[in-house]
């Protein structure tokens, strides 16, 4: 089972929050570029899920890929907050350092373009910061979410 | 004995505190004012639910949720042969098709001990009892979501694939227009509209069998007809053509008191935010049509931390419409329902959100009561 996402803090606290998803077909596991869990996502004016634009506010998504409820009801579960600390590997890893600024923007994973965390460009919304660069996390970037 | 509903709060924060846990206490009758009427799932009539448990289910590799694979009866014929000849052959097999499971829950309800005393209503049973209604509605929504995209993909169909429009300017009396009438079909009134509009018109009895007819034709036969009451109270209009003599005079003092409409079982809703007015669907036995199981049935939680109550329910179910021609759709209003939405108008004949269901009727935030006075 490849997970895109983990909590390292507890579940218990968060806000879980369903949304339907603006295009089903993207809960498909077989969409050539699905919604994988750790992409972030937001709210259209629809009040649906889409991946969300660079650097704007953002959820994570806590959903693994082809899930039979959310195929069933096309609704995906983000985290609304408060604050956690979670591993990921949707980032781009280019320039980031302990303690740095983190916004989300489109980054290449799996071949494909999908919503997930880089470094903080200059008047982007701070989703986050970095407490483990990936060369010293199994290549995995660990972060604190402090948007919510 | 009745208890004051004001006692029942008081008992109800003091025993939700006690390490004893939290138990459901006995229903007495309140004095408040209702809003709306609740109706049990029209769903749970149509196809039944069965119990099932895990050990029914199927897992994934790839996540934590499960699926129940269902067998789908496989294709064979018969032929006639010479004395001499042999039949064709078939290596049998028999299409299958998965069952997701998912959740349905209330709204997490949380009120603090103190301000449950202000109320003289058992409030929380009664919201208790409103939320096992308001799950099921909740489960006629996803399954009036799923019928209407079956149709709607026969429909698609049988027009080659190209988006039909079947509204009453195509189908205009005497104007049938290209587009097949497979799996919808406008009512005689909706065909004969001047414009194309949401209002759902009076059904007529050959509406129905026409309704009929679609499944009938196609080796189905129609056992359920799923109607709103509003729909189901032009049946009280229909004349002494329609329905003879004594029926006519019986239905003028008594209402239609039978269990068959035109040899058809039928069910009716009030629930017309999800079951929109105009859309009459017809259906085949359950065995034909699809599957619905429970995992597990409506769970009742509730916690105390410090002063703060908090309860939820919660039922874990799973649905599929497995055999999608075993379902037709009469609408009786004029407008195109389908994906095109050439009217722009299917908003208007297809369920509403889940967050706008069960629409408050009564104005009382608003101060409207009749008479009104304020607490001086």
């Amino acid at each position: 089972m490849q997970t895109n996402f983990e909590l390292v803090t507890e579940l218990q606290g968060l806000l879980r929050r369903d949304f339907s998803v603006a295009d089903r077909t993207l809960v498909d596991p077989t969409n050539a570029n699905p919604i994988l869990d750790g992409e972030f996502l937001f709210v259209d004016n629809t009040y649906k899920l889409v991946r969300a634009t660079a650097g704007t506010a953002a959820w994570v998504c806590f959903m693994e890929r082809g899930r039979f409820d959310v195929q069933s009801i096309g609704k995906l579960t983000v985290l609304m907050g408060p604050t956690y600390e979670a591993d990921t590997k949707i980032m781009n890893p280019a320039s980031i350092t302990t303690g740095c600024q983190l916004s989300v923007g489109n980054v290449t994973y799996g071949g494909q373009t999908r919503s997930g965390l880089v470094l903080q460009a200059s008047t982007a919304l701070v989703i986050g910061y970095c407490t483990r660069i990936p060369t010293n996390n199994g290549g995995k970037l660990r972060f604190v979410q402090t948007l919510f | 004995m009745s208890v004051p509903a004001q006692v029942l709060n008081d008992l109800f924060s003091q025993k939700v505190g006690t390490p004893d846990g939290q138990e459901k206490i006995a229903e007495y009758a309140g004095s408040y004012i209702r809003d709306r009427l609740r109706e049990v799932s029209y769903f749970r009539k149509i196809i039944p639910p069965q119990q099932i448990t895990r050990a029914d289910c199927q897992r994934s590799v790839n996540h934590d949720t499960l699926v129940k694979i269902v067998d789908v009866e496989p294709q064979s014929r018969a032929m006639s042969l010479t004395f001499r000849g042999q039949p064709t052959a078939r290596f049998i097999r028999a299409p299958r098709a998965e069952v997701p499971f998912h959740t349905i829950s209330s709204e997490k309800f949380e009120k603090t001990e103190q301000e449950l005393l202000a109320y003289e209503m058992p409030i929380t049973k009664v919201i208790e009892d409103n939320s096992v209604k308001d799950i099921q509605e909740i489960e006629d929504r996803e399954f009036t979501v799923s019928i209407e995209a079956c149709v709607q993909a026969l429909q698609l169909e049988a027009n080659g694939a190209t988006t039909s429009s079947p509204n009453a300017s195509i189908l205009h009396v005497g104007t049938i227009g290209t587009t097949v009438e497979f799996s919808v079909r406008k009512g005689a009134l909706a065909r004969a509209a001047a414009t194309n509009t949401a209002t759902a018109l009076p059904v007529q009895r050959p509406d129905f069998v026409n309704l009929f007819k679609m499944l009938d034709g196609n080796r189905l036969r129609a056992e359920m007809v799923l109607l709103t009451e509003t729909d189901w109270d032009d049946i009280l209009q229909w004349t002494v053509e329609d329905v003879g003599n004594r029926i006519q005079s019986e239905t003028t003092t008594d209402g239609y008191k039978y269990n068959l409409l035109l040899g058809r079982a039928y069910c009716r809703t009030i629930k017309t935010d999800i079951l929109r007015p105009g859309n009459i669907y017809c259906f085949t036995k359950p065995d034909f049509f699809g599957r619905f199981y429970i995992l597990n049935n409506t769970k009742f939680y509730i916690d105390k931390i410090a002063n703060l109550i908090t309860w939820q329910a919660w039922e874990d179910i799973g649905s599929a419409l497995i055999n999608v021609a075993a379902v037709r759709k009469l609408e009786t209003y004029s407008c195109d329902s389908s994906l095109g939405n050439a009217d722009s108008l299917v908003a208007s004949v297809t369920p509403k959100a889940e967050e706008d269901l069960g629409a408050v009727n009564n104005r009382v935030d608003s101060g409207i009561t009749f008479p009104s006075v304020e607490i001086f």
